[in-house]
């Protein structure tokens, strides 16, 4: 019979993932251009991941996951392009304001949704909808944020401190440095998974009236995740914006938070090394033949979607995971 | 105070195209535990069909026949295809729904291009009371979703097939014990849910801007509506879109559109979080 | 008229039927007995046609119906009155009758004299909601929405559960009445030794998934062992 210890120990074994990143350190070797692209899609990925947290771990389908990235985005924008004030421009601080108030936001949102008898399943995911709907048309009228033009001119990220300055704008050694904190979140959140933590957070997600009467604190449990979820976002849309060196609404709405959905969804929300991989995979695909289809793209992308719900509940990749010789199922 | 009375008025029209939108869903939703997020892009699709109508030199009204017929095929063909194969998998269902708009808005814009259309009314005319300036196609507009949200009342209430309807609604196990054909009540729940969303989209045509994302702007306040109102199937949405479409009327007064429509939407959040079983009760 | 061969069945990962071999002929009433959990219910569900066989077939009317959908076998003849009533509570006790019309596409006629007759009890609360009747008149309502289509066979799936022993009585009596006067086969699950020693012909004990003994009432009358065996702990 397959509980909470058993899901949580299904997930991919680490050497696989390590040796995914692995792979991926390859990719300067393809010049310049692909390794810019590789670095947008890894922080897609980044973000893939935090959304398989949040919704395949601890079963909040959220509709708007964007909106923490996007947050994160544009506090990152603010804060290094020193709207906030010249002597807080800072990439360190950046980074962390855009996680801390990502996962400030989520707490407060989390804490409203989850409070009491709280949302779930589709009501959780219809109200996330509006919520994503109300945030972007707001972004898009806030003329002190640049309302539909965005921000522009967002510098590049400062590895330096102290009066040193160290830019990142060369590809290969952003790319790397961009892989290698993915490559901590992942073993982070590896790690998370397979703790005490993550078991609970199965057994919250399958069973919450059963967990409660275990003693288990749902709302705290759904919350930290939602946080976590949250805050992850939030540095991959801070980070991306600093490789972008642009901030628009596009970040925070609809059509982002309905792609990474997708990417999650086709990938296999429960395992985050799927969601990973189908980030990377769509964007790839779409950059290499998004031009050759044009318009067709996004009607082949929906209906492949379709399909995957119906056929693979489960995720295309995920699956495919699973068949692997040696998995344990 | 004419003023007021076109206020009042536009409010009105407002919320029964509303009702009826989301009419289509909470049935659907009752029925078969589908919560179809495609609903919206199928209000549009009604509009199209009288853009198409239109380009072929036919008057509004036909395309306005035509509306439900070709939305209501279209449902049929969606459900045999896609639905029927996520009866009750509610999660699963707004997902591949979700998709599934997608899917229908990204075909609009390939074949009518993504740029808005405008569809002229068929009456030009006012109705003229003394300062009174009303035009007569939202009254006409009115008047015919008056009548279409109480023949669906009474169908639902009144016929024997909206007693074996609300049968498979209520126990449909039960109910096809008793020799009812729950694939074929499902089917055509859908088929008419849809039809009627076809026919909301094709008479509002005329006074809104036809573009592919006009469907989002009619669904979520569909939705909001539904867990707004509560009890149901049927009541709740009449008092849900009342209480949404009523709302949102009232704040443009004061707001712009996009604000009102913030706020409204914030509202009906926070109505739902602190009365979850909506304004009736006994939802969930 | 009824006929389970070797019926495998179960929810998931478990079996829960492991062969179930039982014959009901026609104008008989069997009772099927047996403790909570060896797979009474599960096989009516089979018959019914709410739970796929895994292995086996079911023969009604010596049509195969194994795979049939449940509307098409209720429309064959075959009406099923299950565990806990199911009535619809916020429709009144005539609705639910005329349901039963309408899935047979008898909408048109009039609810068969004869129920009310039966059940008096109905004709007198015909209009109010189904939900504020008590628990035996729901069974009887139950009971009356079944044989409204004048079915060939009929299921029932533990009819007195809840009931008081005075209705159960009654029920048991009306029942025997209505096999009586109409010749109806019955297949009926039940654990209530009284209403089984009045309205049976045969007596079948179920026990982990397969038919395991049959017998005639008189036999359980007489000898309290029979009984022992099969309900008790």
């Amino acid at each position: 019979m397959s509980g909470p210890r058993t899901q949580a120990a299904a997930a991919v074994p680490l050497p696989a993932g390590l040796a995914v990143l692995a792979g991926l350190a390859l990719v300067p070797l393809a010049g310049d251009y692909w390794t810019d692209q590789f670095a947008r899609y890894l922080l897609f990925g980044l973000f893939a991941m935090s959304l398989s947290l949040v919704w395949g771990r601890a079963g909040i389908l959220c509709f708007g996951q964007a909106m923490f990235f996007g947050l994160g985005g544009y506090i990152m924008a603010v804060i290094t392009m020193g709207m906030a004030g010249e002597w807080l421009a800072s990439s360190y601080l950046g980074l962390a304001v855009a996680v801390a108030g990502a996962a400030l936001f989520a707490g407060l949102l989390g804490y409203f949704l989850f409070w009491g008898r709280g949302l779930s399943g589709p009501y959780l995911a219809i109200v996330t909808l509006a919520i994503a709907f109300i945030l972007e048309q707001s972004i898009n009228s806030w003329y002190a944020l640049g309302a539909a033009n965005g921000l522009s001119g967002v510098p590049p990220l400062d590895l330096g401190a102290f009066g040193l300055s160290y830019e990142l704008w060369e590809p290969a050694p952003r790319f790397y440095v961009l892989l290698g904190i993915v490559a901590v979140v992942y073993v982070a959140l590896d790690r998370l998974v397979a703790s005490p933590f993550g078991v609970v957070l199965t057994a919250v997600k399958t069973n919450p009236e059963r967990a409660a009467h275990f003693g288990y604190q749902v709302l705290w449990i759904r919350l930290a995740a939602f946080v976590v979820g949250a805050a992850l976002a939030g540095l991959a849309g801070a980070l991306f914006v600093a490789t972008d060196e642009f901030a628009s609404p596009t970040l925070i709405g609809f059509g982002l938070s309905t792609e990474v959905l997708i990417w999650v969804a086709l990938g296999g929300k429960e395992v985050v090394l799927a969601a990973f991989l189908a980030a990377i995979g769509v964007r790839l695909v779409e950059g290499v033949f998004g031009e050759l289809l044009g318009d067709y793209w996004i009607l082949a992308l929906g209906l492949v979607f379709m399909a995957s719900v119906v056929l693979f509940p489960r995720g295309l990749i995920a699956t495919a995971l699973a068949r692997l010789p040696g998995r344990r199922r | 105070m004419a003023d007021l009375a076109a206020i009042l008025l536009n409010s009105l029209s407002y919320v029964l195209v509303l009702i009826l939108v989301a009419l289509g869903l909470v049935i659907v939703f009752g029925m078969m535990g589908v919560i179809n997020m495609a609903h919206g892009e199928l209000f549009m699709l009604g509009a199209y069909t009288v853009v198409a109508v239109e380009r072929t030199g036919a008057p509004f009204w036909a395309g306005v026949l035509a509306a439900p017929v070709v939305v209501g095929l279209v449902g049929l063909v969606i459900e045999w295809a896609l639905v029927r194969h996520i009866y009750r998998r509610t999660l699963d269902t707004i997902l591949a729904t979700w998709g599934l708009s997608i899917a229908l808005k990204q075909a609009v814009v390939l074949v009518f291009g993504p740029a808005s259309y405008s569809v002229t009314a068929p009456l030009q005319a006012s109705l003229t009371i003394g300062d009174f300036v009303y035009p007569a196609y939202r009254l006409l507009l009115m008047a015919v979703a008056v009548a279409l949200i109480a023949l669906t009342f009474l169908v639902f209430l009144r016929t024997d097939f909206g007693l074996q309807a609300r049968a498979v609604i209520a126990r449909p196990d039960t109910a096809a014990g008793l020799g009812i054909d729950t694939r074929r009540m499902y089917r055509l729940s859908f088929t008419i849910g849809t039809a009627v969303a076809g026919l909301a989209g094709a008479l509002v045509a005329p006074l809104i801007s036809v573009d592919p994302q006009m469907g989002l702007g009619y669904l979520i306040p569909a939705f909001l509506s539904i867990l707004v109102g509560g009890a149901g199937p049927l009541a709740g949405v009449l008092v849900g879109g009342g209480v949404v479409g009523g709302t949102d009327s009232l704040l443009t007064i004061w707001l712009s559109p996009v604000v009102a429509q913030i706020a409204v939407f914030a509202l009906a959040i926070l109505v739902i979080r602190l009365r979850p079983e909506g304004v009736l009760g006994s939802r969930r | 008229m009824l006929e389970i061969a070797e019926v495998h069945a179960g929810y998931g990962a478990s079996a829960v039927l492991h062969g179930v071999d039982l014959a009901v002929e026609g104008g008989q009433v069997m009772a099927l007995m047996g403790r909570n959990g060896m797979g009474k219910t599960t096989l009516m569900r089979v018959v019914v046609g709410q739970l796929p066989a895994r292995r086996g077939t079911v023969r009604f009317k010596g049509r195969d119906i194994t795979r049939t959908p449940t509307h098409r076998i209720a429309r064959a003849g075959l009406a099923y009155v299950p565990q806990g009533r199911e009535v619809f509570d916020d429709f009144t006790v005539e609705e639910n009758l005329r349901l039963s019309l309408l899935g047979h596409g008898r909408g048109r006629g009039p609810v068969p004299a004869r129920i009310y007759e039966w059940f008096p009890i109905l004709d007198e609360r015909r209009r109010q909601k189904a939900g504020t009747l008590s628990g035996g008149q729901q069974q009887m309502l139950a009971i009356g929405r079944a044989l409204a289509a004048d079915p060939d066979l009929l299921l029932l799936d533990e009819p007195t559960e809840g009931i008081q022993p005075s209705i159960v009585h009654e029920i048991g009596e009306t029942l025997a009445r209505i096999a009586g006067e109409t010749g109806l086969t019955i297949l009926v699950v039940e654990q209530n030794v009284d209403l089984v020693l009045t309205v049976a012909a045969r007596v079948a004990f179920m026990d982990n998934g397969r038919i395991v003994e049959s017998c005639l009432p008189a036999d359980i009358a007489a000898d309290e062992a029979v009984l022992a065996r099969h309900l008790s702990i």
